[in-house]
């Protein structure tokens, strides 16, 4: 639990309080009503607190710090439920500057840095990218890419190798789909000869990035699950039945404990995931299993306790009005970005001791 | 902090002595079918660890111990890998009972059982939960009466593990039953060969006896025995017990069965390409990934100065859940093997135990309903139930 020192206290800070200020469950529903994200809100982020620029070096325009920093920024999103284009666009900034020095990342992470352009990321699983790249241009159908509604780029990244195709240029079909998670647009893209540019094919980086990918996410799980807890027990708390507040009835007051029980492990194995993302020179292999042990553990554990809060909260918690869905929603949908669930648990029986099972299923 | 030997060599140390006096599992007696043997070859390698310099890690030096810190445990904790540690016969007097003594016994106490402890000339018992006195262990009636400067016990209590191959406990005793029963509880060190106890063995679920029922009839203890203030006890016994959940959300002292034993279980039974089979290895992996996590960040909360307190109820239900898990899981891979082999097959037996041995789990050191009422309560803030027997004295309550 070391990975967060005390200056980490000081961002936490300055992001919640911004985000509870302008983002609070009206402003989340009135955004989600609106589609899209509040950009008045992403424009304050990025000018005010430089947040999509947190990792990036500070010769392309951002402030050099690290992923541990942007876990904090994720664990608030996380907690506001926030529709934002920060999870994806950084997610494909780190991917431009791991995959070492180009042109693409030189033209590119400024303006990603600034906040004034944003990109998605497709993971592709291994031996199955969904595209393919001849003669500088990108042929293929992208099913559900996460935020890819309103992105700037596009970063293609399959194991060996990776793209940035510019969405706004040639070649390029994008159609919004209809998603469970009211507060992440998904579209599906068809590239169709779309121009692209190549990123170096050697190096472990496509490895983190799907790493990463998973760790982020979990991040952001950690945080939803840690304000639906917190929801709960304030509710628990002050509601009344039967003479006395239902969070002094012990049906209720160990569904509270059993989420509490759920949230902490995650956590733990989420930080442990960032810990080892953050050392130089952890194995690709211990990071493989550490991040998709974060994912499974954040993702049900998330799950698990946006269930539960609607059983704590009862009717009123099953109402539009009330946050608990969309906390429910992101849940169930988060738990599936970038190839998670696919494999994750062949892969951990791997880790466990066993032979890998053939082509990934 | 020259003098404080580093983690490097200290590694050294304990490799070196686990390479030449180490017992590896294989080798040491059957805790189930020659439990006296077992004991006497676990006091024996604590004693050799003793005399190697290797006991009581993070013990002050002045009792003892070592006076190094979590890290150093945690080295020798890699270093013990594969050997056997005999953990479950020292947890309750190392994990538990000197860690109260160190914090509220007498310098007196300290000297004369501290370092009796390291060298395991003395294998201690937790004299706490009685017939009557459960989850509500605060209710029990074992009464000491005052005698002049001593005190005469009369009671029963019960579960109370390797009592009868303890040479002293710590007992937990109602000394004043005219204030209310959290108020009126005194603890004390007793000499379990002292005239007056009679210790009986109870058969376990799995047929092993590990745990007691312990009688005391007037047991005379002298004001020396007095372990903290008189009326003290219960702050003493839940200092005991937050240690408890410690230790029990430490893997290592959990179930017989590893998640390796099943992983290997699979692979010999040719189920290795069985994706539910991969499925639920998967899932364990997480789950046990989940607990070793956990008792790490509960260790670094300690090596901070932090009081994990309540947060052990965590790792507690964590490992308990993933022992049940990982049991029924190598219940599942094995089938019907798993419940009848042969008399030869010295093996035969443990995918049974394991089953068998999970439910304790959830039981030892507080059941699970307790843990979580501790978390409702003291993590989260929740209001608690309300109660009849707050204020009222002990004698008047009903029982």
């Amino acid at each position: 639990m070391t990975v967060y020192a005390d200056e980490h206290d000081e961002l936490r800070s300055a992001v919640r309080r911004l985000l509870e200020k302008s983002a609070e469950g009206a402003a989340v529903r009135a955004t989600v009503a609106a589609g899209g994200y509040d950009t008045a809100l992403w424009r304050r982020m990025s000018d005010e607190l430089g947040l999509p620029g947190l990792a990036i070096a500070e010769e392309h325009g951002g402030s050099g710090y690290g992923i541990v920093e942007l876990a904090v920024v994720l664990e608030e999103i996380g907690r506001a439920c926030l529709p934002s284009p920060f999870l994806s666009t950084v997610l494909a900034a780190w991917t431009l500057e791991a995959a070492g020095p180009s042109d693409v990342a030189a033209d590119l992470l400024p303006s990603l840095a600034a906040g004034r352009q944003a990109a998605a990321v497709h993971v592709g699983a291994a031996g199955r990218p969904g595209w393919t790249l001849e003669h500088g241009r990108v042929r293929g159908v992208l099913p559900h890419v996460a935020d890819g509604t309103a992105a700037d780029h596009l970063v293609l990244v399959a194991p060996g190798g990776g793209a940035v195709v510019d969405l706004r240029g040639p070649g390029v079909a994008r159609s919004e789909l209809e998603t469970m998670d009211l507060t992440r647009d998904q579209a599906r893209i068809t590239l169709t000869d779309a121009p692209a540019r190549v990123l170096p094919a050697d190096g472990t980086w496509a490895g983190r990035t799907t790493a990463l990918a998973a760790v982020m996410v979990a991040c952001e799980q950690v945080g939803g699950a840690e304000r639906v807890l917190e929801m709960s027990t304030a509710y628990a708390r002050e509601r009344v039945q039967f003479g006395r507040a239902i969070g002094s009835f012990q049906a209720v007051k160990h569904l509270l404990a059993d989420m509490l029980v759920e949230l902490e492990l995650a956590r733990t194995v989420q930080r442990h995931a960032l810990e080892l993302l953050d050392a130089a020179g952890t194995e690709p292999a211990a990071l493989d299993a550490a991040a998709r042990s974060a994912r499974v553990a954040c993702s049900r554990a998330f799950a698990r306790l946006t269930s539960d809060t609607i059983r704590v909260h009862g009717g009123i918690g099953y109402t539009w009005e009330h946050d608990a869905h969309l906390y429910f929603r992101r849940a169930r949908a988060s738990a599936v970005l970038f190839g998670g669930g696919a494999d994750d648990l062949d892969r951990l029986a791997v880790a466990a001791g066993l032979a890998p099972g053939g082509e990934a299923r | 902090m020259s003098s404080v030997e580093d983690l490097a060599g200290f590694r050294r140390r304990c490799a070196a002595w686990f390479a030449a006096s180490g017992r590896r599992p294989d080798t040491v007696p059957h805790r189930s079918r020659e439990p006296g043997a077992y004991v006497a070859a676990a006091r024996e390698n604590q004693r050799a660890l003793h005399a190697a310099g290797l006991a009581g890690i993070t013990w002050p030096t002045a009792h003892g111990g070592l006076g190094l810190g979590p890290d150093h445990r945690r080295v020798f904790d890699e270093e013990s890998g594969g050997y056997e540690t005999f953990s479950d016969v020292f947890a309750i007097g190392l994990g538990m009972c000197g860690p109260v003594l160190l914090t509220l016994g007498t310098e007196e106490q300290r000297r004369r059982h501290l370092p009796a402890m390291l060298a395991a000339d003395e294998v201690w018992c937790q004299l706490f939960s009685e017939p009557g006195a459960g989850s509500d262990l605060a209710s029990l009636s074992t009464a000491a009466v005052a005698d002049r400067s001593c005190w005469v016990v009369n009671g029963q209590k019960v579960w109370t593990t390797f009592a009868h191959h303890s040479d002293r406990g710590l007992l937990l005793a109602r000394t004043d039953p005219d204030v209310p029963k959290h108020r009126g509880l005194t603890m004390f060190v007793v000499d379990m060969a002292a005239r007056g106890i009679t210790t009986r063995p109870l058969r376990q679920a799995t047929g092993d006896a590990e745990f007691n029922e312990v009688f005391l009839d007037d047991v005379r203890l002298g004001p020396d025995d007095v372990v903290g203030e008189v009326g003290g006890g219960w702050s003493a016994a839940t200092l005991m017990l937050a240690n408890e959940r410690v230790a029990l959300s430490d893997n290592p002292i959990g179930s017989p069965v590893t998640l390796d034993a099943v992983v290997d279980l699979v692979r010999r039974s040719g189920r290795a390409g069985d994706p539910l089979v991969r499925r639920a290895i998967g899932e364990a992996y997480v789950a046990q990934r989940q607990v070793d996590l956990f008792a790490r960040r509960i260790a670094a909360e300690v090596r901070v100065g932090n009081d994990p307190g309540s947060l052990a109820s965590i790792g507690k239900l964590a490992a308990a859940r993933a022992a049940r898990q990982v049991a029924a899981l190598a219940l599942e891979v094995a089938g019907p093997a798993a419940v009848a082999w042969d008399p030869d097959d010295v093996d035969g037996g443990l995918w049974a135990y394991g089953e068998l041995y999970a439910p304790s789990l959830s039981i030892a050191g507080g059941t699970e309903q307790i843990q979580r009422t501790i978390l409702g309560e003291r993590v989260l803030g929740l209001p608690r139930e309300p109660r009849t027997d707050g204020d009222v004295p002990f004698r008047d309550l009903r029982r």
